[in-house]
């Protein structure tokens, strides 16, 4: 579903992704690890056409994003750190619109009620001012858009930096639902214990390169860690 | 600590692109301004003083007449361009520049500067007054929106008050830095003003003007410190630089563009001066009630001629002692006299309410009492016009009163038919006018006096207030 | 829209997506308005500029009103002092006894018919959309009572007004919509897309598949509408009440101020969005976009006017004084040969016997022929100045088109430059029929007849036709068109680079 064949970025003399090849398919759940600056953010960029690739092609289902950014954004959805909404709206009016822009004016209002209940947001937060919304809140809704929409693949950058562990916990379960139901998951984090849980695969990133793909299956958390921090070392 | 503020805010605002382009553009503009006003004043000078030769010399080389076909002939005043009316022309481009003074009859000052302009030119010309009162708060708001609220957004206040700086300290440290960024460009543009006075009289007019020059310095220079009060003051509360941005904007449109406007649109609903046709009528009517010099047969000139007779006991006109023509001319003349003395002073109290009123917009809009004591200083306010064409009055009446004196004994049984000669003539001295000093000048603006003076010390406390209660959130 | 494009065919799309198709716009609209009533700012802002309109159009009706009082009040006033200077004339038609003085007011004289009796008013009517734009009413009498005195004492159409107000001038429609729509378009569109960004919706918006051009209209059209729609409701609100359609040309003017104001809206919205499409922060755009309006607004008009005033100056009022002054010791010197000089020139006019070298009335009148034939090529310079400054005008206005909405919206409401020269060409004309009508009677000593009476030259104003006023316009209304679309397309390039990473 996601696909990146050679994808590189360089600004100016700096090489921010060096070429990537990735292929994340329907149902799993790819955690992007690595330190800050190491490229993870540039990755999620280039597959939501946010940034022109200087070489290779990021495509989502099959479509070439650099080619038709608005046919590949179809299929698309994007949570990044925080998600941000309109603050004097609710969270109600911000999920209708923002499942208007993604093409989908069909689904009804009592289908979003359903699903912003669904996500776990509290049924009397749905017409509260989102100005008031506690950030896992705001997370919730991010998620809601990509359920209204019918995302078939989901790009997370750092979603639950700044969550406590019960919301960030709620959130991953989430994630873990919408991947059951075959969405990709394309999520950079820091959170190595989530990404062992929730991750089918984990890729740990470094200066733009990425540096070793693991399935979670394979290994313990420990192990992970000291991965990891093996790579970070040198 | 202060100088080490008062150096990091200068860093700061000079390495911003748009404070040097907006202070550069200042600068230029104010000198292309004073440059181009200074050729002007110059110009204007140097026409009006030989316009007034030109009217002396046709008056003194009158061929031998009757005094009163002189008075008719009349004289024509010429209203001064003052030499600071290159800082702020003030309504000079809306006033009549020259009246004939002639017998009979107050002439309205006529050939307004602006008659002969495009449209265009209301949408404001781009004088140095334009300039300091428009374009300089503009600046003070680049430089002074984000002193406080830009901190705060980026989060510096928190370390500057953790640090243990004393807000007090902070504020002056970002007054001085504002305030030096303001000296950079009002320095040169002092001297370049102070060069344009030069170049427009000569220095022995720069030491004449010294003190209203010196006020109008003042007046600005207080004008400022209310922005940057006002500035600084909204900064501190606001919760981001943009906010505070947006309303110090809004406010510098609103008082600054439609102030003036509003203030005029108001003031003439309040007061209604008359129109043209209105004040030509009330006179014309004034008259058809009272006697006229030239109709002995009106019933006021029989009135007069036994009064007369009676003062002098006896009992046909010629054997008056003195020529009746010139008495009933004499008689005329106070009684138009009194006539535009009422009609004039209706008209100019009319406009002295209106100015009024706009003392009143001034209370919410300080740049309108500026802009009246930038005027006054300059000699270009509607009091100065005034006096001006009093004095011109004053003047016609004089002459007017000679020539027709001289009648009254000269001229016996010839009536219209006598002729004085050119030494009357030369009696009539030139007219010259002195312009009213800076007490007068206050005097009659002590209302934007006082509303300016009240707003430095409200802008200043509510700056004050506000920098006490500075919280990092 | 490319938002509706279907994706490249390499992989067959699912079924669900078949429904998928672009947001209309109506909804991204609502949402628009939505969040336009939840911005406190841009709601003042536009409260604000609803209220000053709604003064400016009261204080217009006011003004406009005002006007038409007085020139009826004029008519009026002309209308009975003739019926009555005609009754007296019936009264004396056939009474040939010499009147008391030369210089009573005896309707056989045509001395004094001409220059108080039945001197008539020149007037000209309100603009047709007077109550929208002052321009240069203030100053412009709109009443000038024709005598035989010379022109230069005739056409004089200075309005008696306090110089403070002129200054300033009044608040009024064309004000507002000049000056204060483009800082208002500014407060609603200062953050376009700016804000998107600083409050992070921007990346989500942009993660969608539609074109950031397309929810980019929809804020234009929500944003400009509000603004236009407000300004519309004052312009043909005060139009409509002044009777603007009734007038000549009232139709055409408004058709022209409301092509002009929404391209000049138009304008400032592509400004506002071309501004938006660089990546800075909303406060910097406001203050950016506070600078055009400067340079456009104020900066430029005045520096053009001043280049044309340079260029052109008008001749010196102060100097024309000693000019007239020579010119009529001269001719006052020469009194006697310029009458003998005409009679001979004009022996049809000779009065019948002998000829007075010496009468007042006829040499007063050659006198002051000779100071007016002096003086005219001097008077003509003001205008032609004027119209020189008004050239140079048109030729820079793609400055600023600022430059060009003033122009054609006074032009249009009738209180510009145009109809007012004009009215001064119509009243120097009428004023030398006046003039000539009488002289004629008076050199040749003649006394009014009741034919003369029926044969009196009669003031009338004609409107510009509206092919006259279309031409005048159409220039500057070419180049607003041209700089609106081109602002517009530059905008619309910019928009489409704009992404969500700084
Ligand atoms: N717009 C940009 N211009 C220049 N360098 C950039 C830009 N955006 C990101 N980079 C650089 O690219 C590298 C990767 O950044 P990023 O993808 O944001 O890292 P992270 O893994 O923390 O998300 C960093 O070294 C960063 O400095
Ligand atoms: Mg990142």
């Amino acid at each position: 579903m996601l696909d990146a064949r050679g994808l590189t970025k360089r600004y100016d003399d700096h090489v921010a992704l060096h070429p990537l090849t990735l292929s994340v398919p329907r149902g799993e759940v790819f955690c992007l690890l690595g330190a800050n600056g190491a490229g993870k953010t540039t990755t999620i960029n280039l597959f939501l056409g946010f940034t022109p690739p200087s070489g290779g092609v990021a495509e989502v289902a099959g479509v070439d994003v650099q080619r038709a950014p608005l046919s590949a954004r179809q299929h698309l959805a994007y949570i990044p750190e925080t998600v941000m909404l309109y603050r004097t709206l609710s969270g109600m009016e911000n999920l209708r619109y923002f499942t208007d822009l993604a093409g989908r004016p069909d689904v009804t209002d009592a289908r979003l009620r359903e699903i912003l209940l669904d996500v776990g947001l509290p049924g009397e937060a749905a017409d509260r001012r989102v100005g008031t919304y506690s950030k896992g809140m705001r997370q919730k809704v991010g998620i809601a858009i990509a359920v209204a929409k019918d995302a078939e693949a989901l790009l997370l950058d750092e979603p639950t930096s700044g969550l406590d562990p019960q919301a960030a916990n709620e959130f991953s379960r989430l994630i873990e639902r919408l991947a059951g139901r075959g969405v990709a998951v394309l999520m950079a984090t820091h959170d190595l214990f989530r990404a062992k849980e929730s991750g089918t695969r984990v890729g740990i990133m470094k200066h733009g390169h990425l540096v070793q793909t693991l399935a979670t299956a394979d290994i313990g958390h420990a192990d992970l860690e000291r991965v990891y921090l093996d790579h970070m070392r040198d | 600590m202060l100088r080490t503020m008062i150096r990091k805010e200068w860093q700061e605002l000079t390495r911003d692109g748009r404070v040097r382009v907006l202070a550069g553009s200042i600068l230029l503009l104010l000198g292309g301004a004073l440059a181009a006003s200074a050729v002007g004043v110059r110009q204007a000078r140097s026409e009006r003083s030989a316009a007034e030769a030109l009217t002396r010399t046709h008056w003194v080389t009158q061929e031998a007449k009757n005094p009163h076909s002189a008075a008719h002939y009349g004289i024509y005043a010429f209203k001064p361009a003052p030499v600071l009316s290159l800082i702020d022309n003030g309504v000079d481009p809306f006033a009549g520049q020259l009246t004939w003074l002639e017998a009979h009859k107050q002439n309205e000052f006529k050939a307004r500067p602006a008659q002969d302009a495009l449209p265009l030119a209301r949408l404001g010309a781009l004088g140095a007054s334009t300039v300091l009162q428009l374009l300089v708060p503009l600046l003070i708001i680049v430089v002074a929106f984000a002193a406080f609220a830009g901190e705060r957004e980026s989060g510096t206040m928190r370390q500057l008050l953790a640090l243990g700086v004393a807000p007090r300290t902070l504020a002056m440290g970002k007054a001085l830095g504002v305030s030096t960024v303001l000296l950079a460009v009002l320095l040169p543009a002092t001297v370049l003003g102070v060069l344009a006075v030069v170049q427009a009289e000569g220095a022995g007019a720069v030491a004449a003007d010294a003190p209203r020059a010196v006020t109008l310095g003042i007046v600005y220079l207080l004008f400022f410190v209310v922005w940057i009060a006002v500035s600084l003051g909204v900064s501190a509360r606001a919760r981001t630089a943009r906010s505070a941005l947006v309303s110090l904007l809004g406010v510098w449109m609103v008082t600054g563009l439609l102030a003036p406007r509003v203030a005029s649109d108001l003031s003439r609903r309040m007061v209604q001066a008359p129109s043209a046709y209105e004040f030509a009528t009330a006179i014309a009517n004034d008259f058809s009630k009272g006697i006229d010099g030239h109709n002995p047969a009106d019933a006021r000139a029989k009135a007069l001629e036994a009064r007369v007779l009676k003062q002098y006991g006896v009992d046909s006109l010629s054997q008056l002692p003195v020529n009746f023509a010139g008495i009933a001319l004499h008689a005329g003349e106070a009684y138009g006299d009194s006539v535009y003395d009422r009609r004039f002073n209706e008209l100019w109290s009319a406009y002295e309410r209106q100015e009024q009123v706009r003392t009143g917009v001034a209370v919410v809009a300080p740049v309108l009492a500026v802009r009246a004591l930038s005027m006054g200083m300059a000699g270009t306010d509607v009091a100065q016009y005034r006096r001006f064409t009093d004095a011109a009055e004053q003047y016609r009446r004089q002459f007017v009163y000679a020539m027709n004196e001289d009648m009254t004994q000269n001229a016996g049984e010839a009536d219209f038919e006598y002729k004085a000669s050119q030494a009357l003539w030369t009696k009539v001295p030139p007219f010259s006018y002195a312009a009213p000093n800076l007490g007068w000048v206050l005097g009659q603006q002590r209302g934007a006096l006082l509303v300016l003076l009240a707003w430095v010390v409200v802008s200043l406390g509510w700056a004050v207030t506000g920098v006490r209660r500075l919280s990092p959130l | 829209m490319t938002a509706t494009a279907r994706p490249a065919p390499v992989v067959a799309p699912s079924a669900l997506r078949e429904h998928r198709r672009a947001p209309a716009l109506g909804r991204l609209v609502r949402h628009e308005w939505r969040l336009l009533t939840g911005d406190r700012f841009g709601l003042t802002a536009t409260l604000l500029f609803a209220a000053l309109l709604a003064f400016a159009s009261l204080s217009g009706m006011a003004r406009h009103a005002r006007e038409q009082r007085t020139i009826d009040t004029v008519e009026r006033e002309y209308r009975t002092r003739v019926d009555s200077v005609r009754a007296r004339f019936a009264a004396l038609a056939t009474d040939t006894t010499p009147p008391a003085s030369p210089f009573a007011p005896d309707p056989r004289m045509p001395g004094a018919v001409g220059n108080t009796l039945a001197a008539p008013w020149a007037t000209l009517p309100p603009g047709p959309l007077f109550a929208l734009a002052t321009g240069q009413s203030d100053l412009v009498r709109p009443y000038v009572k024709i005598t035989t005195q010379s022109r230069q004492t005739v056409v004089q159409l200075e309005q008696l007004d306090n110089p403070l107000n002129l200054l300033d001038g009044g608040f009024d429609l064309s004000i507002a919509i000049l000056l204060l729509l483009p800082l208002v378009v500014i407060a609603v569109g200062y953050g376009l897309l700016a804000e998107e960004r600083e409050q992070g919706t921007l990346a989500l918006v942009m993660s969608q598949p539609v074109s950031v051009t397309r929810v980019v209209l929809a804020k234009l059209i929500v944003r400009g509408g509000v603004v236009w729609a407000a300004t519309m409701i004052a312009m043909l609100g005060t139009a409509l009440i002044s009777g603007a359609l009734a007038a000549p040309l009232g139709g055409v003017a408004l058709a022209i101020w409301v092509g002009v104001v929404t391209l000049w809206i138009a304008i400032w919205l592509a400004l506002c969005l071309w501004v938006n499409a660089g990546q800075r922060s909303s406060a910097a755009n406001a203050l950016r976009l506070v600078a055009i309006w400067l340079a456009l607004v104020v900066v430029a008009p005045a520096l053009v006017n001043a280049a044309a005033q340079w260029r052109h100056p008008a001749p010196s009022r102060v100097e024309l004084i000693g000019r007239m002054r020579e010119a009529s010791n001269a001719a006052n010197a020469r009194g006697t040969e310029l009458l003998k000089q005409f009679y001979g020139d004009h022996p049809e006019l000779a009065p019948p016997g002998s000829v007075d070298l010496q009468d007042f009335a006829a040499r007063r009148l050659v006198v002051q022929a000779d100071v007016d034939r002096t003086l005219a090529p001097l008077l003509d310079g003001f205008g032609a100045q004027l119209a020189a400054q008004q050239r140079v005008v048109q030729r820079w206005q793609w400055v600023s088109p600022a430059i060009a909405v003033h122009t054609v919206l006074l032009d249009a409401a009738g209180t510009g430059a145009s109809r007012y020269r004009a009215f001064e060409e119509a009243i120097t004309r009428f004023h030398a029929a006046w003039l000539s009508f009488f002289a004629d009677r008076i050199y040749a000593k003649r006394r009014m007849t009741t034919a003369d009476y029926a044969a009196l030259p009669a003031w009338q104003w004609s409107e510009a036709s509206a092919g006259a006023l279309g031409r005048t316009v159409a220039p500057s209304v070419a180049i607003l068109a041209l700089v609106t679309v081109g602002v517009m397309l530059a905008a619309v390039r910019a928009v489409r680079r704009v992404t969500p990473v700084g």
